[in-house]
């Protein structure tokens, strides 16, 4: 009996199965409140400067560090002991710091029987109902027991309230410094930093200060006082006659008690 | 007799439903307001001129006041998906004004986001694409660039990747002229006044999409509307004694509050 032939192929299996892992969580540190704004004792100081030459050295704060965009990056391992490497798009990252940071936050239960706090857990300490407790229907009930599973919250019932939980988490701190792109027409100091490990990898996009367009403009320009280009005239448009200054009395005040420490009559 | 059944399995091709048509509205830039250093130079220097620094104005400001009416000259660039797609600007409390072909040099980071397309933000010509960083799968190996073909103004990769993109080129759009008016009288406020720009264009299943962009009006205005409440010339005494707070007389100088203008320049007794 003749024996027929049944040839079945198979092309191109994937790579790797299963599905990615996400095992970094990635954030950014905040600009400092501020950053990029001129305080009235800045503009006192510049004031002071430019009409009677006293010393003044900026303290504006625009994100850089020289001529360079410097920021800070968290990150978050959800397991202990992951191997990764850290990149980034454009610039240089600093040395990884590591660091088990104390969080306390409120985590809320949205009509579930767990919740997880913000960063990944690594042991939590405590756990207590901030308010009351309502079941779906809104009627107040007894707040349920807690109990503390790995890096989660559990409670006794699936229910609507508020938990204050204190708990370390493992934080991993990079500087990433920025140098201006010279060649680039325009977002001259973006960039996107990644975490790779094996099984996946995460990814997150800076944010740019504020005040950054002054720069991205014009390199030189003033951390908070925006571009010097440009000529002074009068209303005439003649150039305005800037006469020396000079003043004959000089009273010193302190900033923080507001008391005069000084007050010289030439 | 021997026969032979051959059956090849491959993968099924991927998406190519052409991706759905979309306009994107951006403000051409206005001066946010914030002082410079040149300005501040500027009203010191006029302070010291003996002219109030009150009547400084930056150069670039887009507003103006013409008899009792406030005036402001904005634009708002629309970058279509295709050029030839068809879509409408309704306005606000703002009018629109003449229409511009739009060619701008642009270049930014374009971040790929694990995936095998990603739209640019607008229509380019000229493109040229440069990977900043290696080419990721999605479980973290390093694989080789894919191919990236251009389809109007979306990116499609022969493989699923992550990775990120410098991308630099000339910007496709238009510009609509924009013209803000305002009565000038004692009631006058922008506090409330925001203009409104709304796109509207047909999807592919016929539905209509519309993309809105709230007016930014320039500081400078506000100014222009706190100074001149009348449209009409005002005295304003200088603040000329800075350097020589003893002399008997100060020069007073009469300028337009609207227009900045001297109008005379006198010494008198404060």
């Amino acid at each position: 009996m003749p024996t027929n032939a049944l040839t079945l192929t198979y092309a191109a299996p994937p790579s790797t199965e299963g599905e990615p892992l996400d095992l970094l969580l990635i954030e950014q540190q905040d600009w400092r409140l501020g950053t990029g704004l001129v305080t009235k004792a800045e503009l006192v100081g510049a004031l002071a400067n430019w009409l009677y030459g006293e010393d003044y050295q900026s303290r504006v704060d625009c994100g850089f560090v020289g001529e360079d965009l410097v920021c800070g990056i968290n990150v978050y391992p959800r397991v202990a002991g992951l191997v990764y490497q850290f990149h980034t798009s454009h610039g240089t990252l600093s040395e990884r710091s590591v660091e088990l940071a104390e969080i306390e936050e409120s985590c809320n239960f949205a009509l579930e029987a767990e919740a997880q706090p913000r960063y990944p857990a690594r042991t939590i300490t405590s756990a207590e109902w901030l308010a009351e407790c309502y079941d779906l229907n809104g009627n107040v009930i007894t707040p349920p027991a807690l109990t503390i599973a790995g890096g989660s919250i559990r409670a006794a019932v699936a229910c609507y309230g508020s938990v204050n939980v204190r708990y370390t988490t493992e934080r991993h701190t990079y500087l990433l410094t920025c140098p201006r792109r010279e060649e680039a027409l325009d977002n001259h100091y973006s960039a996107a930093v990644y975490g790779v490990y094996s099984g996946g990898l995460n990814w997150l996009e800076i944010e740019m200060p504020p005040g950054i367009d002054a720069f991205e403009a014009d390199p030189d320009a003033e951390c908070g006082w925006g571009s010097s280009q440009g000529s002074i005239t009068a209303p005439d448009r003649e150039p305005a006659p800037v006469e020396d200054g000079g003043h004959d009395r000089k009273t010193v005040v302190d900033y923080c008690s507001q008391q005069v420490a000084s007050d010289e009559v030439y | 007799m021997a026969s032979t059944l051959t059956l090849q399995y491959q993968p099924a091709e991927a998406a190519s439903a052409p991706p759905s048509p979309w306009v994107r509205l951006e403000q051409e830039p206005v001066r946010s307001g914030d002082l410079t250093q040149t300005d501040l130079l500027t009203m010191l220097a006029l302070v010291q001129a003996g002219t109030s620094a009150k009547a400084y104005r930056p150069a670039d400001c887009v507003a103006y006041v013409q008899g009792d009416i406030a005036h402001a000259d904005l634009a708002v660039y629309a970058y279509p998906s295709a050029l030839d797609l068809a879509y409408t600007l309704t306005p606000l409390l703002v009018d629109l004004g003449q229409v511009t072909a739009l060619r701008q040099e642009r270049d930014f980071d374009l971040v790929v986001p694990m995936a095998t397309r990603v739209d640019l933000p607008f229509l380019m010509d000229s493109l040229s694409l440069t990977w900043q960083t290696p080419c990721y799968n999605r479980f973290g190996q390093q694989t080789s660039p894919p191919a990236i073909t251009i389809n109007g103004a979306t990116l499609e990769l022969s493989a699923e990747v992550f990775g990120v993109l410098r991308v630099r080129g000339q910007a496709l759009g238009f510009r609509h002229a924009l013209h803000f008016q305002m009565a000038k009288d004692l009631g006058s406020s922008l506090s409330n006044i925001v203009p409104v720009i709304t796109a509207a264009w047909i999807d592919p299943e016929q539905g209509q999409q519309t993309e809105r962009l709230e007016i930014e009006l320039p500081d400078c205005l506000t100014d222009l509307m706190a100074l001149c409440p009348d449209g009409i010339t005002e005295r304003a005494h200088a603040l000329g004694s800075v350097t020589d707070p003893d002399e008997d007389v100060v020069p007073v100088v009469y300028y337009s509050t609207c227009t900045g203008q001297v109008l005379a320049l006198r010494y008198e007794r404060p």
